[in-house]
């Protein structure tokens, strides 16, 4: 055994002996002997000969061969040539090893059908590929590399907003306080994806992907290793988007119409009239003796008020509906030997299934390949795209304290289901006028502080609630609820091959973002509202308007050169990249419009009126380098290099300091051996191909807010705003630096039984150093806390992956595959002495600590409910209120757990009770094919996640008027009642629905995400090449145990508030039917 | 084209120097290489910027100083923290024990001093000497603060514009109070008749007012640091100032019916926020704006706090109250004159009991309770607090420390004279004797015309009617053949008469956040740490043993830094 491997490394050594000489040797010595390859190619379903395959030294097409009409091939081949690629039309491309012990190395090939698993060339680096994003009624790319890559990122949808996208992370979690998603490249261009931008419609993220159509790209890749040259902006992953160019001289025209039909979401299912009557009445209890005199519950059928308080409502009928979403596009492809083009027009248009929200959009994209003169070519694309949305703020409010619920699909939750949408006339007649604001609970809170008055009517303070009716019908309109985002893109390329092997381009980019917001939330039908916690400060409606400006250059030059020496294979390109990018925000915010009519900021009161911004600017440079080496395709070397230096980075930062400024520097290298290619491997069967790949990566995280390294003043509005003061702001950290990510990866992948079982394999480990934290500051500064370089995590994990063609039959393909991956994230080391720090959200606290994942949620866990008050005597336990006042547990209450054991339950007791990182998540898919027919199914899955369900603590919290769900009815209510809902209590004074581990659910789901059936019409003509059917249905069944309308779900895209579900409106099932004709 | 021009900047900067090509700029911010402070309204931004710095710790000068005391106490409903700063018990973690916002003014301060162009001139004036003395005043004042609350602290009189500066700053050396007192009286002595800026009507506020006058911050300084002498004259310049007099003025608390005899509706015409206030931080009015005086939402029963107050006065100040004797003077039909005394029993409002400033300011209402309210149904206001802005300075209170410096300076009568008559020519040549008068000098010289019975009455009459009539209240005096000489007399009158003054700035200053520093800065001059211990540990009524232990050990009398 010893003696064997013994073996095989002398024969790698010796294969890698040459790496090392090449270079000393005068090119002539490298003599080349020539050997003949020989065989069959035959179609591996039927066993019949393929003729006209193309047969090549793999990865050197200076030798090729056809086969013949037997198949037969034969190909005169330098010695150290040691696999042929084999392809033809309608085929997937086969990567064969030369076989040694017998004469003949033949082939089967599969049909295209089947997912790709060779590549006509390799590469050191490993990297996963979506692509073939045909069909699809989808709105934005993510949720598509969601489904094809399922292990590869860890994807949560934003929520069923149309086309609002996937929150990704790759490689784990590798920032804990700025942003740690992606980096995206669209064609080259390095995009801001503006993770960090805040929208003014709660819950609404402005997805710059959904500014591309589905139908426009090509392939989506995310590099796994060898992100030298992205490497100050690569920590947190690389994905490659392309568009689709043209490649063929033919003209070729695809229309494409699709419809999508939404059904609306599920909802927690909510009490009825009469179940929310008692609710009320019982919870009233504890507030006053007058419930009997209060008109809601006067069921006098002769009481002037009782069609008022006797209705049965559901409001979500009022806020969700089925709905329709439609895509058209046209894309025409040609060219000759001087133009190539590919031009396409779409336009989408569609609603929500939460009424209020729509979404359309008109999208160009021309890019064109122009061949000027012999040596020079351009590349000129362009692109434009106009995404204008209705949007209204969506998911359970983040703050109750102040302000009133404004999300039509929370109110639809929480409003009394007694109540109506529209008021009664005099006549008892239901009137086409909306119902006001409820006030139906005014007696019970008396008079004075706890009302505010509008229009000489009371109003309780935070518990009236607004008509959801209302915000959707009278802020409809342009000026009122609307984002638009429109993205210009313009890119030149020109590239001169001054011969063979040595050509310089320069890319240039100019990338315009324009977003526009309005706000209206209006004044009928909504209750006063106060605007800041114990203030008087107080208003019944608001506006608010955004216009943001984002624009983008880059400069891209890079020189390139190969050549091939025999057996060693080099390409070299470096360059240097120059970047600048421009955010500017102008927003306003104001209070009380006085009507409806005129609901611009300007209209507002100018008391309350504020005005805020950004204007960041930040220029980049960044110097690169990348050599890519093989020898005989069989050992492959990369090394990258890239240096960039940034506005952002302090001046005093560590790092290479050259021309007055500091440079990181990000290294990587990585190696792939092809085994398979070795010829103690070649001949054993059953193992098609075989790769192992290394990689060392050190990339950088360079989102540092741009100001921080800088001592800045700001301005301080005073005095009700009568005047400015100006402080200072910051003191810069001049050692502001970018996050440092090593990354180890090791890849594994094999083709096996006749390449029928294609499987890989994926380990990294990554150290994150330099975390941009926030540090408390020496308070003789004055100030709290900075932007400092402190801190470590780390992260493991693993992605595996097998695909296999099950059946391969003349007619009938079926292949089937699964995909898992898995990270553990940990934090080694944190600022201020690695002290642990909380963070707050949605009620949850989030705990940062040494040891632990990042974004684990932090609470009480809680042992069921006190059935008497012995029981809960019997504990004593207490808890100490803001006025350090003891309060004990009695009946009804919630048992938690007193961690300490002192009788006190206060912070202390707090445990982790949640992880928001799943164990494991992927896909599983399937593809059949029977003549022209062909479906397709994804499956999606994520295992071992906890999510904090935060609507759910509101429609279960029993602390509030809200209409609560059904299983609210077990709530504690007389002595000894054995249930696992506690009472309910007004202001819940003894936190029993505090953050708890009865809001933490398993969120692990398993969902058919995608069905896709479709037929080729078999028809072709002069003008008609072929007409394709299908028919889709997204979200067929989601396997959960999760209460929420939807497991797959996210508040933002931080890396601690992960696994939070405030009810934003979920993913739906939907059905969608297309036709794509090509011309 | 462009791309290439693109390309030619970034190759000749990396050739050059990528410095400037790496420079940005923002219009949201100021970077400091662009705040040059040399013109007016850059100083005007800054001087405010500094204004805005101490709305951070307005309230807690206040609070600090009068929770501690003995005058002051936390209700049930009071916060934790408010809590444990009354039952000295504050950590880190109380919202009050911010250092680092006493800090936020004193970088900006330095900043200021620093960098501005304090030469430049224009006009034949130079420009930014007000702004100047200003914030050196501020900067002063906030040491003083300081050094009151946290006993030592780091000198830094430069800006700190890098963590590293600030590290290295926090671990200098503390200074204690007498040591920072004597590096300001120097830092602005200077600055003594240089006018405060005024830039008008700030949001209908004078700003003048938000500035320290300079003297009586002077004033303040020397009386901690021990130079009594320097402290009554810088008093009595600033008081005396024939350009801009401060009196006592005449108004004061009153029975209405002393004629009737029935002692039922007492009254005053007090205004804590009108002429009495010589200086204040200026205050939000709405929380909307920022940063808005919690303190009537502590002491008084308001909607915002559901009618809960937080602080309420202590059995000690209705004693203290009850103590002294309300003196009136009842014109006889005959035209004769008597000299009464208020009853102390059987008043319709018990708070009325001796001196009425407690009693009408102080008011508290118990209503019937319904089971279900959640307001409180007991009502009380204190009526000194006002939502533009908190008192730094103002005239009593300042007539009072002026009071203090002249006694300890070897002037006891006409620090007296300040309690009982009022201080003005007329009064001093009545009450204080030659000797004295000769000794006093320039530091009891008063206007003729700008100082007298109209417009100056002894500060005792605020609450206690006619004390010039009051034979009760009086000077101390030795017993017969006890003082051999007039020096023993005056070494016997002065902690005597040093007692009386504080008393008296515990009933004109009451719930203004001043008593817990006046006990202290007398308990350190006597070196007596019972000074301040026994009425503390008593402020209940009766002694809080434990309390009066942690308080006879001089390092609990201040707040832990973090």
């Amino acid at each position: 055994m010893k003696t064997a491997i013994y073996n095989k490394i002398k024969g790698v050594v010796k294969g890698l002996l040459p790496v090392y000489l090449f270079t000393f040797l005068p090119l002539s010595v490298m003599a080349q002997d020539m050997k003949t390859v020989s065989g069959y190619v035959i179609d591996a379903a039927t066993g019949k000969p393929l003729p006209g395959v193309i047969v090549e030294a793999y990865g050197n097409h200076r030798y090729t061969a056809m086969t013949d009409e037997l198949g037969a091939y034969e190909l005169k081949v330098p010695e150290y040539v040691s696999s042929v690629s084999m392809r033809v039309e309608g085929y997937q491309l086969l990567q064969k090893a030369i076989r040694t012990d017998i004469d003949k190395t033949n082939g089967q090939l599969y049909p295209n059908t089947f997912s790709s698993i060779y590549e006509r060339t390799t590469e050191s680096s490993s990297s996963r590929r979506a692509e073939k994003f045909d069909n699809t009624a989808q709105l934005s790319i993510d949720p598509l590399v969601a489904e094809q890559l399922g292990a590869d990122i860890h994807s949560v949808a934003r929520s069923g907003q149309l086309g609002i996208g996937n929150t990704m992370f790759m490689n784990g979690l590798t920032s804990l306080q700025t942003n740690a998603q992606p980096l995206i490249v669209i064609d080259g261009v390095i995009t801001d994806m503006q993770n960090d931008r805040q929208m003014l419609h709660q819950g609404y993220y402005n997805n710059i992907l959904a500014n591309l159509n589905v139908n426009d790209i090509e392939s989506v890749t995310v590099l796994k290793n060898g992100t030298a040259i992205y490497g100050a902006k690569a920590a947190g992953g690389v994905i490659l988007i392309k568009t689709k160019r043209n490649k063929s001289m033919a003209t070729k025209i695809d229309v494409n119409i699709n419809g999508q039909f939404m059904l609306q979401p599920t909802l927690p299912k909510m009490m009825g009239a009469e179940q929310y009557r008692l609710y009320a009445t019982e919870m009233l209890g504890g507030l006053t003796d007058n419930v009997q005199t209060m008109e809601f519950v006067n069921a006098d059928p002769t009481n002037f008020y009782y069609k008022t308080y006797h209705n049965n409502t559901d409001w979500t009928k009022e806020v969700y509906h089925n709905t329709f979403v439609s895509n058209y596009g046209i894309n025409v492809q040609g060219g000759d030997d001087v133009a190539n083009y590919n031009l396409s027009v779409g336009y989408s248009f569609g609603e929500a299934t939460q009424r209020g929200n729509d979404f359309s959009r008109f999208n160009m994209r021309l890019n064109t390949d122009i061949h000027v003169f012999r040596g020079l070519d351009v590349r000129f694309d362009a692109a434009y795209s106009d995404v204008t949305r209705d949007l209204r703020d969506d998911g359970a409010p983040a703050d109750l304290t102040t302000g009133t619920i404004t999300s039509p699909g929370f109110l639809s939750l929480v409003k009394s289901p007694f109540l109506a949408p529209y008021a009664y006339d005099v006549n008892g007649l239901q009137s086409r006028y909306l119902s006001e604001a409820d006030n139906y609970l005014v007696k019970a809170f008396g008079y004075g502080s706890e009302l505010l008055q509008k229009d000489n009517i009371d109003y309780v303070k935070g518990v009236s609630l607004a008509n959801p009716v209302g915000i959707l019908k009278l802020g409809d309109g342009e000026n009122r609820n609307e984002a638009g985002n429109r993205m210009v893109a313009f890119s030149i390329t020109p590239r001169y091959q001054f011969n063979g092997h040595l050509s310089l381009q320069e890319h240039f980019n100019f990338t315009l973002v324009n977003t526009n917001e309005n706000y209206y939330l209006p004044r009928e039908g909504t209750p006063p509202f106060i605007l800041i916690a114990n203030s008087d400060d107080q208003a019944e409606n608001m506006a608010q308007s955004m216009a943001a400006r984002q624009n983008a250059i880059l400069s891209d030059t890079r020189l390139m050169w190969n050549n091939r020496y025999g057996a060693h294979k080099i390409d070299i390109f470096g360059g240097v990249r120059y970047q600048t990018n421009k955010y500017k925000l102008t927003a306003q915010r104001g209070y009380d419009t006085g009507n409806d009519k005129y609901p611009s900021t300007g209209n507002t009161n100018s008391k309350y009126r504020t005005t805020w911004g950004a204007d960041d600017k930040t220029r980049e440079l960044t110097w690169y380098a990348q050599a890519d080496y093989n020898w005989a395709e069989k050992y492959y070397l990369e090394a990258g290099f890239s240096a960039e230096t940034s506005s952002r980075f302090g001046e005093d930062a560590d790092g290479l300091k050259l021309g007055g400024v500091v440079w990181g520097l990000f290294p990587s290298v990585n190696a792939a051996w092809v085994l398979s290619n070795e010829k103690w491997l070649a001949n054993v069967n059953g193992i098609d191909y075989l790769r192992l790949n290394v990689g060392f990566d050190v990339t950088g995280n360079d989102n540092i807010d741009y100001t921080a390294s800088k001592t800045y003043f700001v301005a301080n509005n005073m005095l009700n705003q009568k005047v400015d003061g100006k402080s200072i702001g910051n003191i810069g950290n001049t050692s502001l630096k970018w996050e440092t990510t090593n990354r180890l990866t090791v890849g594994l992948e094999g083709n096996f039984i006749n390449n029928r079982l294609n499987a890989h394999v994926n380990y990294f480990k990554g150290w994150t150093k330099n975390l941009l934290t926030l540090r408390q500051l020496a308070w003789t500064s004055g100030l709290a806390e900075s932007w400092s370089n402190d801190g470590k995590l780390e992260n493991e994990g693993f992605e595996v992956g097998a695909s296999m063609k099950v059946l391969n039959l003349k007619d009938f393909t079926w292949e089937l595959g699964a995909t898992a991956g898995h990270y553990v994230n940990k934090i080694t080391a944190l600022p201020n002495n690695d002290k642990a720090f909380e963070t707050e959200a949605y009620g949850a606290t989030i705990l940062s600590q040494v040891g632990t994942a990042a974004g684990v949620f932090y609470g009480y866990k809680t042992n069921g409910v006190y059935a008497t008050q012995a029981e809960a005597d019997a504990d004593g336990y207490y808890q100490v209120d803001s006025r350090d006042q003891k309060e004990y547990f009695g009946a009804g209450d919630m048992r938690f757990v007193d961690k300490d054991n002192n009788g006190v339950i206060d912070d202390n007791d707090r445990f982790i009770i949640g992880d928001p990182n799943p164990d494991v998540y992927g896909n599983i898919y399937t593809h059949f094919n029977y003549k022209n027919w062909s479906l397709s199914a994804v499956m999606r899955y994520s295992l071992g996640n906890d999510v904090y369900n935060y609507q759910r603590s509101l429609l279960e919290g029993g602390s509030r008027f809200y209409n609560q769900t059904t299983a609210m009815l077990s709530r504690w209510t007389s002595e000894g009642q054995q249930t696992d809902m506690p009472r309910i209590c007004y202001g819940d004074p003894m936190g029993n629905s505090r953050f708890s581990d009865r809001w933490i659910e398993d969120g692990s789901y398993l969902r058919l995400s995608n069905v896709t059936l479709s037929y080729a019409i078999p028809i072709r003509s002069t003008y008609l090449q072929g007409i394709t059917l299908w028919g889709g249905a997204y979200n067929l069944f989601t396997i959960t145990r999760y209460l929420g309308s939807d497991p797959d779900c996210g508040v933002s895209g931080d890396t601690l508030l992960q696994g939070i579900d405030r009810g934003l409106q979920a993913n739906s099932r939907s059905f969608a039917l297309g036709v794509k004709v090509n011309l | 084209m462009i791309g290439v021009g693109c390309l030619l900047m970034a190759t000749s900067a990396m050739f050059t120097s990528c410095s400037d090509l790496m420079e940005t700029d923002s219009e949201l911010v100021e970077y400091e290489k662009d705040n040059h402070l040399d013109s007016p309204s850059d100083t005007v931004y800054s001087v405010m910027g500094i204004i805005y710095k101490m709305q951070a710790i307005a309230d807690r000068t206040v609070l600090l100083g009068e929770l501690r005391g003995d005058l002051s106490t936390t209700t049930a409903s009071a916060s934790k923290d408010l809590k444990n700063i009354a039952n000295f018990e504050i950590d880190t973690e109380n919202a009050y024990n911010r250092i680092s916002d006493y800090y936020a003014i004193i970088n900006n301060c330095n900043y200021y001093l620093k960098n501005v162009k304090k030469d430049l001139v224009r006009h034949d004036r130079t420009v930014f000497e007000h702004e100047y003395a200003a914030v050196k005043a501020f900067r002063a004042w906030t040491y003083l603060q300081l050094a009151q609350v946290y006993g030592e602290v780091p000198l830094v009189t430069e800006p700190l514009l890098t963590e590293e500066a600030a590290q290295a700053a926090m671990q200098q050396t503390p200074e204690g109070i007498v040591a920072i007192c004597n590096y300001f009286i120097d830092d602005l002595k200077p600055y003594i008749d240089t006018p405060l800026p005024n830039y008008g009507n700030i949001n209908e506020q004078p700003s003048r007012r938000f500035f320290i006058p300079v003297r009586p911050l002077l004033g303040d300084l020397c009386l901690w640091a021990g130079r009594y002498q320097e402290a009554a004259q810088y008093y009595h310049d600033y008081l005396a100032l024939r350009t801009n007099p401060v009196t006592t003025g005449i108004d004061h608390a009153y029975w209405r019916d002393t004629d009737t005899k029935e002692f039922r509706n007492a009254d005053n015409n007090f205004s804590f926020s009108g002429s009495e206030r010589l200086c204040y931080i200026p205050m939000e009015t709405g929380k909307f704006y920022g940063i808005k005086s919690e303190l009537n939402e502590l002491f008084n029963s308001t909607t915002l706090n559901n009618f809960y107050a937080q602080v309420t006065p202590t059995k000690r100040l209705a004693d203290m109250s009850y103590a002294a004797d309300y003196c009136y003077v009842q014109k006889n039909v005959d035209g004769s004159l008597d000299t009464l005394y208020a009853p102390k029993d059987n008043l319709y409002e018990s708070e009325y009991a001796g001196d009425l400033r407690f009693g009408t300011i102080y008011s508290k209402r118990v209503y019937s309770v319904d089971r279900f309210q959640r307001e409180s149904n007991v009502l009380q206001n204190i009526n000194k607090f006002s939502n533009s802005g908190v008192t730094l300075y103002r005239t009593n209170m300042l007539y009072l420390r002026y009071a203090e410096a002249l006694n300890r300076a070897g002037c006891p009568q006409s620090a007296f004279a300040i309690l009982k008559y009022g201080i003005y020519p007329d009064m001093v040549a009545k009450y204080v004797d030659s000797l004295e008068q000769v000794k006093a000098g320039s530091l009891i010289d008063f206007d003729v015309i700008m100082f007298t019975a109209d417009n100056t009455q002894g500060v005792h009459s605020r609450g206690c009617g006619n004390a010039e009539c009051d034979t009760l209240y009086r000077l101390p005096m030795p017993a017969p053949g006890e003082a051999a000489t007039r020096q023993d007399t005056i070494d016997y009158q002065i902690p005597l008469l040093e007692d009386m003054i504080i008393n008296e700035m515990a009933l004109e200053g009451a719930f203004e956040g001043y008593r817990y520093y006046d006990l202290m800065r007398v308990a350190l001059r006597r070196n007596k740490p019972e000074y301040l211990a026994t009425p503390i540990s008593s402020r209940d009524g009766s002694e809080n043993a434990t309390l009066k232990a942690l308080l006879m050990d001089k390092k609990n009398w201040y707040l832990p830094r973090p």
